[in-house]
């Protein structure tokens, strides 16, 4: 509390101190540069009044980037990044296996310390003497190799001992653990920026489509509309003929609405529900099971399920030459599970997944779900996408 | 601001305030101190508070270079201090060579007070 109160004072002292300090070294730079044709200056009288008012201008103009930049800087210094949480969790885990590999170094005396993962060195403390050898201890993760630890004897033609051994495979567990969780650190900020580049993706065609599809077609008809307005009297049949022209265009341009809507969320799921959404779908004859009452998802997990069937039924038309399919919905406290079951030739001995199939994994793996597609048990092609009911 | 990590410019900002306050001490306070204060080319008060500045300066980029907030808060306090001197030459001393010593001095100082105000790159906000 002591130190939350110091860093408070010191940038309620830091940040107003140091924008009057911007004010005088604005005010002193014209100064000069206004006395510069006759100085040395006598004394500060000589100043002419213009130059503050343009030290005075100058300010005024870049009051609002300098005060914020300030701001930031100030307030960054006084009290750290801690307003952001994920620069502080990346800080964090470039520092730990650093402090990790120095602290095992210093703790058993050890010349060199390399913590490796992935074939590429992730940190490294002192060096090793010449001639002296080198350890590799394997670190696991429950089962999983993550990186290897290495280690150099503390002398020339010496080898660490029995004990030694046990000890540093001890704290290869505790320097595994780190690792995974740096690792996990490192996961989920390239999640993160994935899932902002997907979003701006996402913006980026509907703005597309709104500016190349829907903006030209509405702008065409109010000057059609202009036209149609001033023909009506002296043309009628013209009129006429414009205005079935313009019924045309505007049930295109509601038809683009629908697909713009539709990309977004099938409407369906808000009027029908899942459940009869995927009673609904176009394609093959199909038989759909489900709990009743099925309990509410997530719109996101919605969604996904919908699209995943509708592909699962493109592809078994397509592809497997099937001519019906089961739907089934099946739920538990924390999961939902959808499978899509076809009657059709199943999947070929060279199957390689193409871009149905990886959109279908993508869908799941997004909501922290899994997918299955394989031969189902009487004949076809069997998909079984899981998903947690509750999305992270 | 993304290409340099915030110790590294609270060090860039410990070198180069060690670096003007050794001049300084060498070049001005030294020289005058010695002089004693009759003899003394400057005002001897002036003498005194550059040598003071000096000092902490050196101090203050002790605890800069150690990453301790208060060395970047003293730095920044002393590089205002210098920022009056270098203005105050400016404006009132002859001279070419002073004239671009308080100069560069001027966008040492300034320079300086932005490397203590580092921000390091933040991840934009989802």
């Amino acid at each position: 509390m002591r130190s939350e109160a110091a860093a408070r004072r010191l940038y309620q002292l830091l940040y107003p101190f140091l924008l009057i300090w911007y004010a005088f070294v604005v005010a002193a730079l014209c100064a000069v540069a206004a006395t510069w044709p006759h100085r040395p200056i006598g004394s500060l009288d000589e100043i002419p009044w213009w130059s503050h008012a343009i030290a005075f201008a100058v300010v005024a103009a870049s009051w609002a980037p300098v005060s914020a930049h300030l701001d930031r800087s100030v307030y960054q210094l006084a009290f750290g990044q801690r307003d952001n949480a994920y620069e502080v969790a990346g800080h964090v885990s470039r520092q730990l296996l650093p402090s990790v590999a120095a602290a095992l170094a210093s703790t058993m005396s050890l010349p060199y310390v390399e913590i490796e993962a992935d074939g590429r060195v992730v940190t490294s403390h002192g060096a090793a003497p010449e001639g002296a050898p080198i350890t590799a201890i394997p670190l696991t993760f429950q089962g999983h190799p993550v990186g290897t630890l290495r280690v150099s004897a503390r002398r020339r033609r010496d080898r660490l001992s029995a004990a030694d051994m046990r000890l540093l495979e001890d704290l290869g567990r505790q320097v595994a653990i780190t690792l995974h969780a740096t690792e996990l650190s490192a996961a989920v900020q390239q999640s993160r920026e994935q899932l902002v580049a997907a979003r701006e993706e996402e913006r980026r065609r509907i703005r597309r489509d709104l500016h190349d599809g829907l903006g030209p077609t509405l702008a065409s008809l109010a000057l059609r509309l202009g036209v149609l307005q001033r023909s009506i009297e002296p043309d009628p049949a013209a009129a006429t003929a414009l205005a079935a022209e313009l019924r045309a265009d505007v049930r295109q341009a509601t038809a683009d609405i629908r697909r713009l809507v539709y990309e977004l969320r099938p409407p369906m799921l808000d009027e029908l529900g899942l459940v009869e959404a995927l009673r609904n779908l176009t394609g093959l004859p199909r038989v759909v099971t489900a709990p009743d009452p099925m309990p509410a998802l997530p719109a996101a997990v919605e969604v996904a399920l919908y699209r995943i069937a509708a592909e699962a039924l493109h592809n078994a038309a397509r592809h497997a030459e099937a001519t019906g399919c089961t739907i089934t919905l099946a739920t538990d406290p924390h999961a939902v599970t959808l499978t899509v079951t076809d009657d059709g030739r199943g999947l070929p001995g060279d199957y390689l997944p193409g871009v149905g199939h990886r959109s279908m994994r993508e869908r799941s793996t997004e909501l922290g779900g899994t997918l299955h597609i394989g031969p189902a048990p009487g004949g076809g092609t069997e998909v079984v996408v899981t998903v947690p009911r509750a999305t992270r | 601001m993304g290409f340099m990590t915030r110790s590294t410019a609270l060090k860039v900002a410990a070198v180069l305030s060690v670096l003007v306050a050794i001049i300084g001490i060498v070049a001005f306070d030294l020289p005058n101190l010695v002089l004693g204060a009759e003899d003394s080319r400057d005002p001897f008060a002036l003498v005194l508070g550059s040598f003071t500045s000096d000092v902490v300066a050196l101090v203050a980029a002790y605890g800069a270079w150690r990453l301790q907030k208060w060395g970047a808060v003293l730095l920044i306090a002393v590089n205002a201090f210098w920022i009056i001197q270098a203005v105050g030459s400016l404006l009132f001393d002859t001279g070419a060579g002073a004239i671009a010593f308080a100069s560069v001095m001027l966008v040492h100082h300034v320079t300086v007070i932005s490397l203590c105000l580092w921000r390091e790159r933040v991840v934009s906000a989802v």
